[in-house]
């Protein structure tokens, strides 16, 4: 009985984990249609500013409020990670928008630069970040141990999660931008600046990997291709989703994320990742769009 | 009020639309007719920006807008109402209103809206994209029309609609000229509903302007000529 529910929490914390990866993602690939392979290097960029804001109140800010240093890089690592995002959307993304297997190649590098940066800064091993002690320790249901940095993960998914809701859904600018991406033409002609809705939100998707990165640094030790190891994790989440379906991103992220530690479970590590990738493609046999496909008279 | 000076344009290498000259006065509403496939949708898109001319220039309130983006020009208060309506699918009716009002003429929707086309009210919350195509036609001259443009363009507001809506439609067209406080660019085919509501009347053929009369001097049997397959 204890380990169904440990398999199941286990489950959702991964998904939880995956769905923070893959939210930012969700924004950039599955509403822009943006292939950004530097996406990882933006979680890793998030990652660093955690090391870094936690270095500066290591030298700077008195001992009593060390913890503190988690709750201020989580916005510091947004709006870092959104710069970036903003850089690269304005001088390389926004000249390949209707080329993919070019902006594919372009990001690529892109990241790759991104990477040797971060090693010619940091150093090319690993630097550990000591999570805030407010997270150590669990929370003690009967037997069961949930760890509270893994409970702040997936509180922090949902913010983000609701936070990109209210955002898209309930905002003048959040309309703006589902305008664009269903027609970007007509939304230009009825006044609307395309070129600002394509940088904010590129920004946005951004800043939203460099939160996911900021978590990340809970879980172990960061390098220069912390971001990489997430990357495909992350695409399959919005594929599997429904590409342009922010809720589709939430079905994969928790059905992949449940699947993969069940069949871990069951089996080895291995053997799982591979089950993992045989149900993906058997479901996107079943439904190549994903989770949730949409149909409209839109051409009438 | 809206000035075109030997305008050429087109799509990449293939030119439609080849020297056209065309004047739209103050508070005027004019008619373009053609056949299909002579260049009226082109001409529309040149001036509304989503096609650039390759000469010539568009001018409106004697400001030059032939570099201009789309969203410039929109804000300039020239109101587009496209062939195909171009409704966003996903975003209710309402939220289609208020995309309208990014052209920023005003800060609210004009009520008068809901009064021309009240079918746009009673479906206020539903997705754009499940609504019927006339009800599309309504929906896209009411987003055009709640920022209070001072010019519309029309692409053939009545194409591929049943009669009665094509009926509402022209009667809203007619109450805006009366109201006298737009002017009007309109492609239209139904020669009866030209004379109706037009000031002045282009035709075009091989994208050049072949024939161009004022409605009260219009000769029937010169249009028909151009209008005939």
């Amino acid at each position: 009985m204890n380990e169904i529910l440990l398999t199941l929490f286990n489950g959702i914390s991964l998904g939880s984990i995956l769905l923070l990866v893959a939210l930012g993602l969700a924004i950039t690939f599955g509403l822009m249609n943006v292939i950004n392979m530097a996406h990882g290097e933006l979680i890793m960029i998030g990652a660093y500013v955690t090391y870094v804001v936690q270095n500066i109140f290591v030298n700077y800010v008195p001992e009593q409020y060390f913890d503190i240093y988690f709750i201020v890089a989580i916005p510091v690592a947004l709006v870092v990670a959104a710069g970036v995002g903003m850089l690269l959307e304005s001088s390389l993304i926004r000249f390949l928008y209707h080329r993919p297997l070019d902006s594919l190649l372009a990001t690529w590098g892109v990241g790759l630069m991104l990477q040797q940066l971060a090693r010619t800064i940091f150093g090319a091993p690993n630097v550990g970040v000591s999570s805030p002690s407010f997270l150590d320790g669990g929370l003690t249901i009967g037997s069961l141990l949930l760890p509270y940095s893994r409970l702040f993960i997936l509180g922090l998914a949902v913010v983000c999660l609701a936070g990109i809701y209210i955002y898209f859904y309930r905002t003048a600018n959040g309309r703006r931008v589902r305008a664009v991406m269903q027609n970007r033409q007509m939304a230009e002609c009825l006044g609307v600046s395309t070129r600002k809705v394509d940088v904010i939100t590129f920004a946005i998707g951004s800043g939203f990997a460099g939160v996911a990165g900021c978590a990340l640094t809970l879980l172990g030790s960061i390098g220069p291709t912390v971001g990489t190891a997430y990357i495909i994790d992350a695409f399959m989440v919005v594929v599997v989703g429904g590409v342009g379906a922010l809720f589709g991103a939430v079905a994969g992220a928790f059905g992949i994320g449940f699947f993969n530690t069940v069949f871990e479970y069951a089996t080895n590590a291995s053997i799982g990742k591979v089950l993992i990738f045989l149900l993906i493609i058997a479901f996107l046999q079943w439904r190549p769009s994903g989770f949730v496909s949409s149909r409209t008279r839109s051409l009438d | 009020m809206l000035e075109l000076e030997s305008i050429k344009s087109g799509y990449g290498e293939s030119m439609v639309i080849r020297d056209i000259d065309l004047k739209v006065k103050d508070k005027q509403v004019v008619c373009v007719m053609g056949r299909n496939g002579v260049g009226k949708t082109t001409l529309l898109k040149t001036i509304i920006g989503i096609l650039h001319a390759n000469k010539g220039k568009v001018v409106y309130n004697d400001k030059d807008l032939t570099k201009r983006r789309p969203s410039y020009r929109a804000r300039q208060g020239i109101g587009y109402v496209p062939q195909g309506r171009e409704i966003f699918p996903k975003l209710t009716v309402y939220e289609n209103l208020l995309i309208g009002l990014e052209a920023g003429g005003s800060k609210q929707i004009n009520e008068d809206v809901y009064t021309y086309f009240p079918i746009i009210k009673e479906f206020k919350k539903r997705n754009g994209g499940d609504l019927s195509g006339g009800q599309q036609q309504q929906l896209a001259i009411a987003r055009a029309l709640v920022s209070n443009p001072s010019f519309l363009l029309l692409d053939e507001p009545t194409e591929g609609i049943q009669p009665n809506i094509v009926q509402e439609i022209q009667d809203v067209i007619i109450d805006i000229k009366k109201n006298g406080q737009t002017s009007m660019i309109l492609v239209e085919q139904d020669l009866e509903f030209v004379k109706n509501v037009a000031d002045y009347v282009y035709v075009i053929d091989h994208g050049s302007i072949v024939y161009e009369s004022a409605v009260d001097q219009l000769n029937d049997k010169a249009v028909y000529r151009y209008l005939s397959v």
